[in-house]
């Protein structure tokens, strides 16, 4: 697969996890009523780049797509800073889940298609507890609350993953 | 060259990682109210306490020039006090002795209280130009008091943390001094236009005055931040821009801002009372 097939499937991707996350997942809060439900969704954009991908192209993209759901979160900053991370990190996560030598280059992008869903999930969990303790530690600003932090990033991330589930089985991208 | 080129190439990811990290922070701190004022606390703790230390080790080197000035800061004070004592009805205790009013026969109590306190940042460079105390609301600092040397006006406090305390310079644009000539009774305003620092104008007084050069400036004592008749500086040069009644001053300022190292900070007793009342003046109009 040459890159610019990776390029649409992506951009629609990116489209698609932004608009969701920008026009109905922000409003989960606020209709719940309890400001620890949050659903972040938009990373699994970062995590469905193409495994070769170099660490500084996902930190940039997601850089980008944090500063995107910046703009509609009202917090300049804060997401594209957590995304800019979960970029960084991305990498070494999928280097922890890589089969007993090495991915084959078959491995497009790491959905369940290619990881198979246990190790997509296993996956994908590390890689937004990451993102989202980032994000939560980025968005107190201090450590003084790492109390809340680390009750934000386990609430968020249980609720998350749900979504991550499904995302996974419904569309099981290939590219 | 080549090295370096290898260098980014394989820690290119970090590189970028760093700049984009940079960028957010730069964002967050500027655009985000909340964690805006994290950073700034934070900011005043740690830059405070680094002030202080860097200011400590200085000083050791100074002490024989303050113990200098502090000999004669005590002098002069003594000679105050003498003086006093022959004019004053003691009242209660020393603090409160105070003189006796003959007209009203009613016995009348100082209005400022002073509190020492140490200079552990300055600035004179700028526009805006703020000072680091190392006093605060502990030590009890309020907003909106004015700082002064023995010398002369160093500024105002408008930020008070626990343990220190942020002054505006007379050497910053919005600095606004009531301020009058001694033995005349005219007063105006004196601001800082942002040039010399050693130099501040002097506004609205009314051109049939007669001035000269080397005149005193005062404290008019029509605010509420400094006490009446507290130096300022001397007249250097004036003219009379042209259309207008009023004097343009320039005033060479008593107290060098380049070298302000022990302050008072003069805290009006009854800021709040007379405040208040102003405000319900204003109110009414």
């Amino acid at each position: 697969m040459n890159n610019s097939g990776f390029f649409l499937p992506n951009l629609w991707r990116f489209l698609g996890l932004w608009a969701v996350q920008g026009l109905v997942l922000i409003q989960i809060p606020s209709v719940v009523g309890y400001s620890l439900f949050n659903v972040i969704l938009y990373p699994l954009f970062i995590f469905f780049l193409p495994m070769s991908m170099p660490r500084a192209g996902s930190v940039a993209l997601g850089f980008l797509i944090g500063l995107m759901v910046d703009f509609v979160y009202g917090s300049p900053g804060i997401h594209a800073s957590a995304g800019a991370f979960s970029g960084y990190v991305r990498p070494t996560v999928l280097g922890f889940f890589s089969p007993r030598g090495g991915f084959t280059g078959k491995e497009l992008i790491p959905s369940p298609e290619y990881l198979g869903t246990f190790r997509y999930m296993q996956a994908a969990g590390l890689f937004f507890i990451f993102h989202l303790f980032w994000y939560f530690s980025v968005e107190a600003f201090t450590f003084v609350y790492i109390g809340q932090i680390t009750m934000k990033t386990i609430t968020c991330w249980l609720l998350s993953m749900i979504f991550v589930f499904f995302y996974g089985f419904l569309f099981n991208p290939k590219i | 060259m080549r090295a370096l080129l290898q260098l980014f190439l394989r820690n290119g990811g970090f590189f970028i990682f760093a700049v984009l990290e940079l960028v957010c922070f730069y964002l967050i701190v500027n655009f985000n109210p909340d964690q805006e004022k994290i950073y700034a606390h934070t900011a005043t703790l740690v830059g405070g306490n680094m002030n202080k230390r860097w200011r400590n080790m200085i000083d050791y080197y100074h002490l024989p020039d303050r113990l200098r000035e502090v000999s004669a800061e005590n002098d002069s004070l003594k000679t105050i006090l003498l003086r006093m004592r022959t004019v004053q009805v003691p009242y209660r205790d020393t603090f409160f002795t105070v003189s006796y009013d003959t007209l009203r026969k009613k016995m009348y109590r100082p209005d400022f209280e002073f509190i020492a306190a140490q200079v552990i940042g300055n600035n004179i460079g700028g526009s805006s130009n703020w000072i680091t105390l190392n006093r605060g609301k502990s030590d009890g600092i309020t907003e909106n008091s004015g700082v002064v040397t023995r010398n002369g006006l160093v500024g105002i406090v408008r930020f008070a943390d626990n343990n220190f305390s942020m002054v505006m310079s007379l050497l910053h644009r919005q600095t606004k001094i009531s301020a009058s000539l001694k033995n005349r009774g005219f007063f105006g305003s004196l601001v800082w236009d942002g040039n010399d620092p050693g130099v501040m104008t002097l506004n609205d007084i009314p051109k049939h005055v007669p001035i000269q050069p080397g005149d005193t400036v005062i404290t008019s004592g029509y605010s509420l931040l400094f006490p009446r008749d507290y130096p300022i500086g001397a007249i250097e040069s004036y003219d009379t821009p042209s259309g207008s009644n009023f004097y343009s001053i320039r005033v060479r300022l008593s107290q060098n801002m380049a070298d302000v190292r022990d302050v008072y900070v003069v805290k009006n007793i009854f800021y709040t009372q007379i405040d208040s009342l102003q405000r319900r003046a204003k109110d009414e109009q």
